[in-house]
């Protein structure tokens, strides 16, 4: 309930900050009116209603659907490898979607759409490097976690190389483009990557909410929660391909944002307590609200430049993430 | 447990393709947006590019009143044009003319909605990222793309192209006309002095550089200089390349455009290990210029960088 | 009722179970005693689907596929381990609904049923007070209790445990032990067991099956099977069997040859 209320509040902050000031009782009534049978008139004009219907609503939603997605599969993978420190883009998403999105925006500069092609590339990039983890981490006594992690180091190291390859070939003006992308952003422009992301979030969301008690049983470990029915590598499998296609989806609509992902799972596990019954849909309103916050202040401190996102969350989640670590270690 | 991985793995690919599909579509419709205005004279593919405001048909009202201009560049063409008046604003690097109302935009800013608060009624940009352009092409606000010429065709190409979209055609056609015959001023100076000759160019300590396929190497060319980072191109227009390669071609002449970004002197140039050794600085040819002579491509800034250039040549 | 037959594991190039074959009818309650690395743990966790085997296994007539650990096989057989994972920060409710994980499908939420059933576990294994406590704060009966508990809250007809009371001490034991007895006559629950303490093998299973290197050694009631001659002949130990109130007392004997010293010393001397 006060996780609902977060969400909402920050969802109306979102609308009522940027740089053109429109009172938040305008804003209101210009949402209100579009609704039927209310005939509420607004008072905004044709310019200022485009910008609270083509601006600020789809990045307010864009950033809820990433900032949900990065939570609830950092809260996924965090369950699956039994390690408080795992994030989202741990196998390797994110220097995949690096590749990908260096690919697309090399081989589209000079055309008259270079960044057409970059979400479509940069997920089919995370994808595959997650996709090629699994297939390294297989060793002749199956696949450990342990192979995992160290397989998606490998991968990562060798996709962020061919990247960096890449960037140091064609530097010049899509080194800017590049960089812009690394560092996030969900500034939008309409609906179209709201409506691109929003069929993976709901798989990637729907499947991890539905799935989580699967993360409470793999707890047991493997030998015991194949004792109560469950495979630990059937459903490893599960959650890492929701989780993958969640992440996959928001690196390629919004770019890498850190931290959302270690810190709200963990923020709520100090809140709830250690069972995923709860930390999964709790994390998923905290994220979304977290990140749709990260944006506010990422388009108002510096106003009208618009700071990175993945700066302020990281400006944000670095203390933040020590004192967990403090509090861990203490614990343990 | 491999079939597991099989059925993974197809599974994820599938979804890959699936997904490239589908994000894909957007894209092609962006591409197949109708071009709105299509300037005089050739152009490539690349250059420039319009959004299209209402309905999809012109790029710009036949006399923009309010003018905001995101590139140095463009703003020195739209003073020299004549456009000057409807400029209501330009961005934090437009250092010319002095008198124009600059703003504390960069250019690079990934939401558009601030640029409203000058209620623009053309945006001039010289990179814009996707976003901003469909936010622009959103809130009916068009907006023309200069990016970095590769030539000095494409200067006078871009010029003409604002001066049609400000309704400054005639007068743009002469400015352009009168840079031409001031470089070709410039090079008549030179007398040939820089035929068969070879420089290179610092944009940064760490040796980037720029190719002849560029506006910067294109004012160079026109003297008959020889760009010695050609051959490291590999169809890269800004290149990386090292001390090494830069002992190894020896050039006439340097020149030094990360004097303000850097602190780069011809002293501390000189300084570099085994750079005592290249030709150019025993001659007392390595000149330290301002940044913005290699990143603006502007009417202002090509009479300046070519004027020393001439001056370099024949002192 | 579960039936065995012709049960074979291999682990690496070691046999570890040579073809066994026995019955327990519902409700009834078989001890698998043996010396050290006999296969009882083996059995247990072939019969549960943990290790490949071959051989037919076969509950209440359905015959469990080989290498189907799923959730078929949990709804058939419930198992408690000898060192359970107890994740140091779950809630103990928490825990113990995590044994209804074959009853609801694979991504469904819990089913009130699901919650009747652990509340009325929690309950009967006196529990009740420690639902909201993490497992890290349980003493060793209680968390063996709530082990028990998601164990039961399977409600599989087959209960495996092994060694269940090791590290409790005799009190706990027998608590733990009464509530399976008590249990299994309600229920008509069919429970095996691996146990080293010949004596409390004796006190609470109806049959014990002796197991030595692989093999089914001697089946029987405890006064059938817990003679000096077996346990001299398998254990290689020493011992005195008395007669007591609720069967035999198996009793070491000092003076004992090597081998019953080194055969004993590893799980220490259990008589009661």
């Amino acid at each position: 309930m006060a996780a609902t209320c977060f969400l909402f509040v920050a969802m109306g902050t979102g609308l009522v900050t940027g740089p053109l000031s429109l009172s938040p009782s305008a804003v209101a009534l210009e949402l209100l009116s579009k609704v039927p049978l209310l005939h509420v008139r607004s008072p905004l004009s044709p310019t200022d209603a485009l910008v609270v219907w083509q601006l600020r609503l789809p990045e307010v939603v864009l950033g809820a659907l990433v900032g949900a997605v990065l939570a609830v599969s950092g809260a996924a993978y965090q369950g699956v490898f039994l390690n408080p420190l795992a994030d989202p883009y741990l196998l390797g998403v994110a220097s995949g979607a690096g590749l990908g999105a260096t690919v697309a925006i090399v081989s589209g500069s000079g055309t008259s759409s270079p960044f057409s092609l970059l979400p479509a590339a940069a997920f089919v990039g995370g994808v595959l490097a997650v996709a090629a983890t699994f297939v390294l981490s297989r060793s002749r006594q199956g696949r450990s976690n342990a192979s995992l992690l160290l397989a998606g180091v490998a991968v990562a190291a060798f996709f962020t190389a061919a990247q960096t390859f890449l960037q140091q070939q064609h530097s010049g003006l899509d080194l800017q483009v590049i960089y812009t992308w690394i560092l996030g952003s969900v500034s939008t422009a309409g609906w179209s990557q709201v409506l691109l992301l929003l069929p993976y979030a709901c798989l990637s969301c729907g499947t991890l909410l539905a799935g989580r008690r699967l993360l409470d049983t793999m707890s047991l470990g493997e030998e015991e929660a194949a004792s109560v029915g469950l495979s630990v590598r059937h459903a490893r499998a599960v959650v890492i391909v929701a989780a993958t296609l969640g992440t996959a989806g928001a690196v390629a609509v919004s770019g890498l944002i850190g931290f959302v992902g270690i810190i709200v799972p963990h923020a709520v596990r100090l809140l709830a307590g250690p069972s995923y019954r709860r930390i999964v849909p709790l994390s998923l309103l905290y994220g979304a609200g977290f990140l749709v916050l990260a944006d506010v202040l990422a388009r108002s401190v510096l106003s009208p430049q618009v700071l990175p996102l993945g700066v302020v969350t990281a400006f944000l989640g670095a203390p933040f993430f020590l004192v967990v670590l403090r509090r861990s270690q203490r614990v343990g | 447990m491999r079939q597991l991985t099989k059925t993974l793995l197809t599974t994820l690919t599938g979804v890959a393709c699936a997904a490239a599909t589908v994000l894909t579509v957007p894209a092609a419709a962006t591409a197949a947006t109708p071009r709105a205005y299509d300037g005089p004279g050739p152009r490539s593919d690349s250059l420039p590019m319009t959004v299209p405001s209402q309905g999809g048909q012109v790029g710009a009202p036949a006399r923009p009143t309010r003018i905001l201009s995101l590139s140095a560049s463009a703003t020195q063409m739209l003073y020299v044009i004549g456009a000057g008046k409807q400029v209501v604003g330009v961005d934090r690097y437009s250092t010319w003319p002095p008198g124009a109302p600059r703003t504390k935009f960069t250019g690079g800013e990934t939401d558009a909605e601030g640029y409203l608060r000058l209620h623009p009624d053309l945006v001039v940009m010289a990179y814009a990222s996707g976003t901003v352009l469909k936010q622009l092409q959103l809130l009916h606000v068009p907006t023309l793309v200069l990016p970095p010429a590769a030539d000095l065709a494409q200067i006078y190409q871009q010029m003409d192209e604002l001066g049609a979209a400000t309704g400054h055609a005639a007068s743009a056609r002469q400015a352009v006309a009168t840079l031409r015959s001031y470089v070709a001023g410039e090079v008549r100076y030179a007398a040939g002095a820089g035929r068969g000759r070879s420089y290179f160019l610092e944009l940064s300590p760490s040796y980037y550089t720029a190719t002849s396929h560029t506006f910067v190497g294109a004012e160079m060319a026109a003297f008959g200089l020889r760009d010695v980072a050609d051959p490291a191109g590999h169809g890269n227009a800004y290149p990386q390349v090292s001390a090494e390669f830069l002992l190894g071609a020896n050039p006439t002449y340097v020149l030094l455009a990360d004097t303000v970004c850097c602190a780069v002197t011809p002293a501390s140039f000189a300084h570099r290990p085994g750079f005592a050794a290249l030709t150019a600085v025993r001659d007392h040819r390595v000149t330290g210029v301002n940044d913005s002579l290699a990143s603006q491509w502007g009417p202002h800034t090509v009479e300046q960088f070519t004027t020393l250039v001439a001056h370099l040549l024949r002192p | 009722m579960l039936s065995v037959s012709g049960l074979q594991v291999r682990l690496g190039e070691r046999t570890a179970l040579a073809g066994v074959s026995f019955e327990v009818g519902a409700g009834g309650w078989l001890a698998l005693i043996g010396p050290n690395g006999a296969g009882k743990s083996t059995l247990l966790r072939a019969v549960a689907g943990l290790v490949a085997h071959r051989g037919r296994v076969e509950v209440d007539g359905q015959v469990l596929r080989a290498g189907r650990h799923g959730r078929r096989r949990a709804l058939a057989v419930a198992y408690v381990p000898q060192r359970s994972t107890l994740p140091p920060t779950m809630r103990v409710a928490d825990y113990v609904l995590l044994g209804r994980f074959a009853h609801h499908s694979y991504l469904g939420p819990d089913t009130a049923l699901d919650r009747a059933v652990t509340a009325r576990l929690v309950e009967r294994l006196g529990l009740a007070e420690l639902t909201d406590r993490p497992l890290a704060q349980l003493s060793g009966g209680e968390a063996q209790r709530a082990v028990l508990a998601r164990a039961l809250a399977q409600q599989a007809p087959v209960l495996l445990l092994d060694e269940p009371t090791t590290s409790l001490d005799l009190g706990h034991s027998q608590l733990v032990l009464e509530l399976t007895d008590e249990l299994r006559h309600e229920s008509g629950l069919t429970v095996l067991w691996a146990v080293h303490d010949l004596s409390l093998a004796a006190q609470y299973a109806d049959e014990l099956l002796l197991l030595h290197q692989g093999r089914a050694a001697a089946r029987g009631t405890a006064r059938q099977v817990l003679t000096s001659g077996n346990l001299d002949r398998y254990f290689g130990a020493r011992v005195q069997v008395l007669d007591g109130a609720s069967g035999p007392v198996v009793s070491p004997v000092r003076g004992g040859t090597a081998l019953a010293a080194q055969a004993l010393a590893p799980g220490g001397a259990r008589a009661g």
